[in-house]
């Protein structure tokens, strides 16, 4: 097991450095840069500012540049925030993300498995109903309808919570982390839902059910870890895709995360920053699906690595 | 008393196009030790009779009727009454062993958990109870495989575990379903071997399921032979072999290969079982039927016993004697 995730981590790297090089390509090709303001700079500044950043220099160049920092663990100044590297602006803002991301996709898991499971067991009854309608409503209604309204009800029209700025306090983080987890709980209830009541209809559990076991014992013993495979393989896409919703919650809630970095980074054509960033999702992305394959193994005995 | 009792079962299933009957008017009664064959064609209602008797019926199933086990109606049952009775009284093998195991837990505890259960036996005397057991099954080196996973086990392995673990607690009755349909020929005769030695050892009766007459022929003490879920014939397994007063029990047995013939082509019985959401309204095997008559399409023929013998129940408005007489003639014939 430790010699294939050793195998795994080494199979990143070529990985990561063709998304390294097909971002920085693309960032290259789009149109406008780092300096191109309404107010026009002087050519004299301008011809210092492309020198600090080497950006007067061919492009094959800064991509050695690029790797060199890389290599030593930095990911270079940001061409925007004047005196911010990428490393202090990303450090500052990923405990924020991460706070939010993380305590979400705990409550989402542990939600979206019990609804699942409530709703498998009492098939067609008012649980069921509720839980399809969460998942329906989660998946149908974008976030960034409901952000706002969440806004709109509980800081505007009944000022419970506090909005406007951010600290990283319950009050602050409860209404993303509560948008986070409905979107989040809306596809996993429905999987968990899906895939215990295919497993409770296998024939593995008519055998439980002949043992004369109670309801409790075969679900929780026979029919779980089967039904948590299909939910511990949507976890990786699911921790990815909660990345991307937070450049919308983010803006929603004015949070200064991981996001909202992305966000004006690419509208600023900081080179440096979004590549900073697309190299962090990169990394995570590779790590989960890792943990992913780790955790299935855990869980069914018949796959060896 | 006899062990088991059942008396007029029938099973309902409600459908999208309304109810379908799968079982109609099933009667039988098993003693110790005894062993029972229910034969018949897919979907003659063979499997879902036990299933009823299991409590293992589809969310969508409903039973009529009674079957007595040690005198109370295990139709009438809830869930926790019934629990105490299936796995401990009263346990079950199934058709394919290849599913019929949990792939996420090991054997042993798939096994201890039963007697953990229905005899409150600790985790350490559960084990040594199960490794009898798997040694009764005469799966070899049961100590090391004990620990091993359903997916490490061949077909035949497999199959030996699921009945060691319906055997763990002695059960009155062993209700088997196809048993040995899955397996390879020489798996299957080795299977049945296995029953045969361990109904010996442990006097338990069997409930055989199969629409394989040679599995029926080498272990069964009396056949019921059902079609569209319903009893065509029901008699000791001899008379089913050797005077078969059915039509379609003759059509069955006229089915079977036989090595002393060297005609290359497999005989069937011509036509599709009935469907079952539109029965007909006389016998269910008027259709397919050479010896049809008007009536057998109009009026059901319930089942009575033969004129001739009254050890044979027959469903068929045909007389048996004149019936046994024409298909012995037939067999000279060929």
């Amino acid at each position: 097991m430790l010699s294939y995730i050793f195998r795994r981590l080494c199979g990143a790297v070529p990985t990561i450095l063709v998304v390294v090089t097909v971002c920085f390509t693309m960032l290259q090709l789009t149109p406008g840069g780092p300096f191109d303001s309404e107010r026009k700079v002087s050519p004299e500044v301008l011809a210092n500012l492309q020198a600090k950043y080497h950006l007067n220099e061919p492009i094959y160049k800064q991509y050695g540049y690029y790797l060199n920092n890389l290599l030593h663990g930095d990911l270079g100044a940001s061409f925007r925030y004047a005196d911010w590297s990428v490393n202090s602006l990303v450090g500052n803002a990923l405990p924020i993300s991460l706070t939010i991301g993380c305590t979400s996709m705990v409550l989402a898991l542990f939600f979206g498995v019990l609804l699942g499971i409530v709703a498998a067991l009492k098939q067609n009854s008012l649980v069921d109903y509720f839980v399809m309608f969460l998942s329906n409503f989660g998946s149908a209604v974008p976030s960034f309808v409901i952000g706002p309204v969440l806004v709109l009800v509980f800081c505007l029209w009944t000022p419970l919570l506090p909005f406007g700025e951010f600290r990283l306090t319950p009050a602050y983080i409860l209404l993303p982390v509560a948008l986070l987890t409905l979107i989040n709980v809306s596809t996993l209830g429905r999987v968990m839902r899906g895939s215990l009541i295919e497993v409770l209809n296998s024939n593995y559990i008519r055998t439980a059910r002949a043992k004369g076991l109670p309801l409790r014992t075969i679900v929780l013993r026979h029919a779980l870890k089967p039904a948590l495979l299909p939910i511990v393989t949507l976890l990786g896409p699911l921790a990815v895709a909660t990345i991307a919703q937070a450049v919308v919650t983010e803006s929603v809630f004015a949070i200064p995360g991981i996001g909202r970095l992305l966000v004006n980074g690419a509208i600023n054509r900081d080179y440096t920053l979004v590549l900073g960033l697309v190299l962090l999702v990169a990394i995570a992305t590779v790590l989960f699906n890792l943990i992913v394959d780790v955790v299935y193994a855990l869980l069914d005995p018949r796959i060896r690595y | 008393m006899s062990l088991l009792q059942v008396k007029n079962l029938g099973v309902q299933f409600a459908t999208h196009d309304g109810v379908v009957t799968a079982v109609n008017g099933v009667n039988f009664e098993l003693d110790p030790g005894q062993t029972l064959g229910i034969v018949g064609e897919s979907g003659s209602g063979k499997s879902q009779s036990v299933l009823a008797m299991m409590g293992l019926l589809a969310k969508n199933g409903s039973t009529t009727g009674e079957a007595l086990f040690q005198g109370r109606n295990l139709l009438a049952m809830d869930a926790h009454e019934l629990n105490r009775i299936r796995g401990d009284r009263l346990s079950m093998i199934f058709q394919d062993p290849m599913t019929s195991l949990n792939p996420y837990l090991t054997v042993e505890r798939q096994m201890t958990e039963v007697l953990e259960l229905h005899k409150n036996m600790s985790r350490g005397q559960a084990k040594k109870r199960a490794l009898d057991l798997l040694e009764a099954v005469r799966i070899p080196d049961a100590a090391r495989r004990i620990t091993m996973y359903p997916h490490e086990f061949s077909g035949g392995m497999r199959q030996r575990v699921m009945i060691a673990m319906a055997l763990l607690c002695e059960p009155e009755v062993l209700i088997a379903d196809e048993p040995t349909t899955a397996l390879d020929v020489t798996v299957q005769a080795q299977i049945l071997t296995l029953l045969k030695e361990l109904q010996r050892d442990f006097g338990t009766a069997i409930i055989m399921i199969t629409h394989d007459l040679g599995v029926v022929a080498g272990l069964c003490n009396k056949v019921m032979v059902m079609y569209g879920g319903r009893v065509m014939e029901y008699a000791a397994a001899d008379r089913i072999f050797y005077q078969p007063s059915h039509p379609y029990t003759i059509g069955l047995l006229g089915a079977l290969p036989r090595l002393d013939h060297d005609g290359s082509e497999l005989v069937s019985i011509p036509g599709n079982p009935p469907n079952m959401a539109h029965m007909p309204a006389g016998c269910p095997f008027a259709e397919r039927c050479t010896h049809r008559k008007d009536r057998c399409q109009s009026e059901l023929p319930l089942l009575h016993p033969a004129s001739h013998d009254g050890q044979v129940l027959r469903a068929c408005h045909m007389p048996s004697q004149e019936l046994i007489a024409l298909n012995e003639a037939e067999i000279h014939h060929v």
